[in-house]
């Protein structure tokens, strides 16, 4: 196996993995960083997504070999302190149900409001069908956005 | 159950009051030895416990509940049930923390392990809330009352001298205050009053009840903290992958881990008894362990089985219809319907030879434990199982077929494991909603007599558990379609029509929701309003009104209104939150349908062809609860069963068709 370099969340690991690992385990397995979750393996369901250089991925499918030195934020990593805007936003309009989902919702939404600031409700539903959820709680995660995004104007 | 209350308390030894407040003893409350396979063929909503696995059939539990009070004021309010996004921990600490008259902030929340202490721990049933509303009350106010004569005896005044706010117990006629914290060590001294002194307070003074306090977990599931079953780490921990067999029932007949074993990363491959076990350093090295197996399975016949056939197996089953003259009949069916929860069933165990130290996320810890007990071949007093967040349950995670797993494979392999449901696993391997054939016959001018014959396949082949509403999921689609059907005949609306079926205070949902909906208003062409009701184990009324439209074959729901009657609310933003739940779980079955069974076995196996509803088909939602003083009946299940129905009643007025089949599709 040969070891890698990995800047997550600001710090750099080194691991020992075959460069094939997706992401996901490397994370989950190896540096015991257990908010990305596994839910389907095939990039289906989006509990999984974390960022590269701020740009969403499925970490599932996402290889090792694939990380190229970028920057790597996973769901602890958003924020210090769990401030994130949008976590506070999940938060105030008590969005989460089981919560498992939670995590690769909120990655793949900072990435939006990363790309774009003030969203439109047709673009917020395109990127947001990319991260399911059981519990249903889809029309609170539309209003957690577009709360974000007004008061990130 | 025996409701006498006996109370004890005891310091705490860092300073703080623990308070144990025994509820009597109290037999298994669903107590009826069987196995967890067995169809809830009895009106019961819950699967039957424990006391037919292990242990003494006649033995009784005392049940007790857990608050302590520390000296720094913090509360932690131990929950026994288990939390997995119906918001329980977080109702039932309020419950608490209103009796208690505590400062919400002070409050921290724990769910309580497998044990003989706390009662029935079984998370189902809608039935958290109306179970424990009145022992959870008597919990606080029985710590309040104890908290108050250590300060009038601290401050040699009479009890009724005192009053408190939150967190703080104050003088009445005076200006002395002390908080909860700094009276715990004496309070830990008082001797606990009876149940007869305890006076709980009158639901027009609650505080805290009835408000929209968020959830006790929040801040850690956003910023990743939360812990979930899958998310456990021991140390020395490996992670184990098993390959079962794809046709229900079949098993191993040879393998071949050579491959296997040679996978980089992989540090052994064990028989159990469900199926071939890899373990291996991580996840991924046990998924392709897994995937280098080579396994030949023993069908034994079972793979025969098909739709079709179970289809034929259960219209042979139906009486034949009706034959008065002026019957109609139509037939109603279910495919078999998967969880599909989002966290994969999961279990952590570390099963040494003396003990065995289970993580379940289990909506059944005692059931877990004593299958966990079973799979690790110890007694269950001699099991440790603690329950960690659930991503999802369901009703699934009433069955602990993974947790005996889990234990197993700890014990064969000698070492701590966490079991790897992928999921494939989780969708083929699931004990489903079954598969339904229902049919209705009656007279529209004779609307009180209308039958339904249901037929369930629980054991014909495929394995099969409770899913969120159960029964009630199929016999209300029946029964409100054709409710439809018979208005239609009789050329009636549909409200005016199915209110002379109800109740008053199942008509008070109907009308509510009739009127939020704005039934009868003119609708675009192509748009329809459906309307269903149902009532959830017969105790919450709940109404749906849908609008659909239908266009090139595609069927759009737009809105959702519901109102029921729940009782007492908690916290009416679960309410709403479950509402707006139970709509997408039963959208998912009513769009997109469930699983397909061909030559014995599942055919799907991921979201991709087994999808559930996205962001963007989520319908509006709004929810209007009835006023009531009925103590709570339940909420995590009412909204389901209306739906479906609601949905196709909607797809008739918009386009004249009627369909009876799930899932709906107009292609």
């Amino acid at each position: 196996m040969a070891e890698t370099i990995l800047t997550v969340n600001g710090s750099s690991f080194t691991v020992d993995a075959p460069p094939e690992m997706p992401l996901l385990w490397v994370f989950r397995d190896l540096l015991h960083l257990t908010g990305t979750k596994y839910g389907c393996g095939i990039g289906q369901c989006g509990s999984c997504t974390v960022h590269l250089d701020e740009t969403p991925v499925r970490s599932c499918v996402t290889p090792l070999a694939q990380v190229d030195g970028r920057a790597i934020t996973t769901i602890e990593g958003l924020s210090a302190t769990g401030a994130h805007p949008l976590q506070e936003a999940f938060v105030e309009l008590n969005v989460a149900q089981c919560g498992y989902c939670q995590p690769g919702q909120i990655m793949t939404a900072a990435a939006l409001l990363i790309r774009r600031p003030n969203p439109t409700e047709d673009e917020v539903a395109e990127t947001m069908r990319d991260v399911l959820c059981r519990c249903g709680t889809y029309l609170r995660i539309r209003e957690a956005i577009r709360l974000t995004a007004e008061r990130q104007q | 159950m025996d409701r006498r209350t006996f109370i004890r308390s005891m310091a705490v030894g860092s300073g703080g009051m623990l308070l144990s407040v025994w509820l009597g003893s109290c037999s298994d409350t669903d107590a009826s030895p069987t196995t967890t396979t067995q169809s809830p063929t009895t009106t019961s909503p819950l699967p039957t416990t424990t006391e037919g696995i292990a242990g003494d059939p006649t033995a009784q539990w005392d049940a007790h509940l857990l608050l302590r009070v520390d000296g720094d004021g913090t509360i932690t309010v131990t929950v026994p049930k288990s939390e997995m996004g119906q918001g329980v921990k977080t109702a039932l600490a309020m419950i608490v923390a209103e009796e208690l008259d505590a400062d919400w902030s002070s409050i921290r929340v724990t769910t309580a392990d497998a044990g003989r202490t706390y009662g029935d721990q079984v998370t189902g049933g809608s039935l958290s809330m109306s179970t424990r509303f009145d022992s959870m009350r008597r919990v606080g106010a029985t710590a309040r009352h104890m908290l108050i004569a250590a300060a009038a005896a601290e401050w040699g005044i009479d009890i009724t001298d005192c009053a408190t706010e939150p967190g703080v117990v104050v003088e009445r006629n005076g200006s002395r205050r002390i908080g909860y914290g700094a009276l715990a060590d004496r309070a830990a001294t008082i001797e606990p009053p009876p149940a007869s002194e305890v006076e709980l307070k009158d639901p027009s003074s609650f505080r805290i009840i009835g408000t929209e306090m968020g959830a006790i977990d929040a801040p850690d599931i956003v910023s990743g903290a939360a812990i979930y079953g899958s998310d456990v780490v021991l140390p020395g921990m490996v992670m184990g992958t098993v390959a079962r067999s794809p046709v229900f029932g079949g098993r191993v007949a040879e393998y071949d881990d050579t491959a296997a074993l040679a996978t980089a990363g992989v540090v052994d491959v064990v028989e159990i008894s469900t199926g071939v076990a890899v373990l291996a350093e991580s996840t991924w090295a046990a998924i392709k362990g897994r995937d280098a197996l080579q396994i030949t399975w023993d069908n034994r016949g079972n793979d025969e089985l098909s739709d079709t056939s179970i289809r034929r197996t259960l219209l042979d089953r139906l009486d034949p219809a009706d034959p008065a003259p002026d019957a109609i009949s139509a037939d109603y069916t279910f495919p078999y319907f998967p969880h599909g929860a989002i966290e994969p069933l999961t279990c952590v165990a570390d099963a040494t030879a003396d003990h065995c130290e289970m993580w379940a996320a289990t909506q059944h810890p005692q059931l877990a434990r004593a299958v966990a007990g079973r799979g690790s071949s110890l007694p269950t007093d001699q099991v440790t199982l603690h329950v960690p967040l659930i991503g999802g349950g369901f009703g699934r995670r009433l069955d602990q077929d993974f947790v005996e797993e889990a234990a197993e494979l700890s014990a064969v392999a000698g070492r701590p494991i966490k079991l790897f449901w992928g999921r494939s696993d989780d969708l083929r391997h699931d004990r489903y909603h079954p598969a339904s054939v229902c049919r209705a016959s009656g007279s529209p001018t004779d609307q009180n007599e209308i039958n339904l014959d249901m037929q369930l396949a629980w054991n014909d082949g495929i394995p099969t558990g409770s899913w969120r509403s159960v029964t009630d999921v199929p016999q209300a689609f029946a029964h409100e379609c054709f409710v439809d059907e018979l208005a239609h005949a009789a050329g009636a609306d549909p409200y005016e029509y199915r209110r002379a079926l109800l109740n008053p205070r199942e008509q008070a949902t109907l009308d509510l929701a009739a009127r939020e909906a704005g039934w009868g208003n003119t609708m675009p062409p192509g748009w329809g309003r459906g309307i269903a009701h149902h009532s959830m184990w017969d105790v919450t009324p709940t109404t749906i009104v849908a609008e659909v439209s239908v266009d090139d074959g595609d069927i759009r729901v737009h809105r959702i209104v519901c109102a029921l009657d729940c009782g007492i609310v908690i916290n009416p933003d679960t309410v709403a939150a479950q509402i707006e739940g139970a709509v997408a779980f039963a959208l998912s079955a009513t769009l997109h349908g469930g699983v397909t069974i061909a030559e014995g076995a599942v055919t799907e196996s991921n979201f991709h062809d087994a999808p559930i509803i996205r962001f963007d088909e989520m319908p509006e939602v709004e929810v209007h609860t009835v006023a009531s003083v009925r103590s709570p009946t339940g909420i995590g299940e009412a909204g389901v069963p209306p739906v479906a129905p609601a949905i196709a009643n909607a797809v008739f007025a918009a386009s004249g068709i009627r369909l009876r089949d799930l899932p709906l599709t107009l292609s």
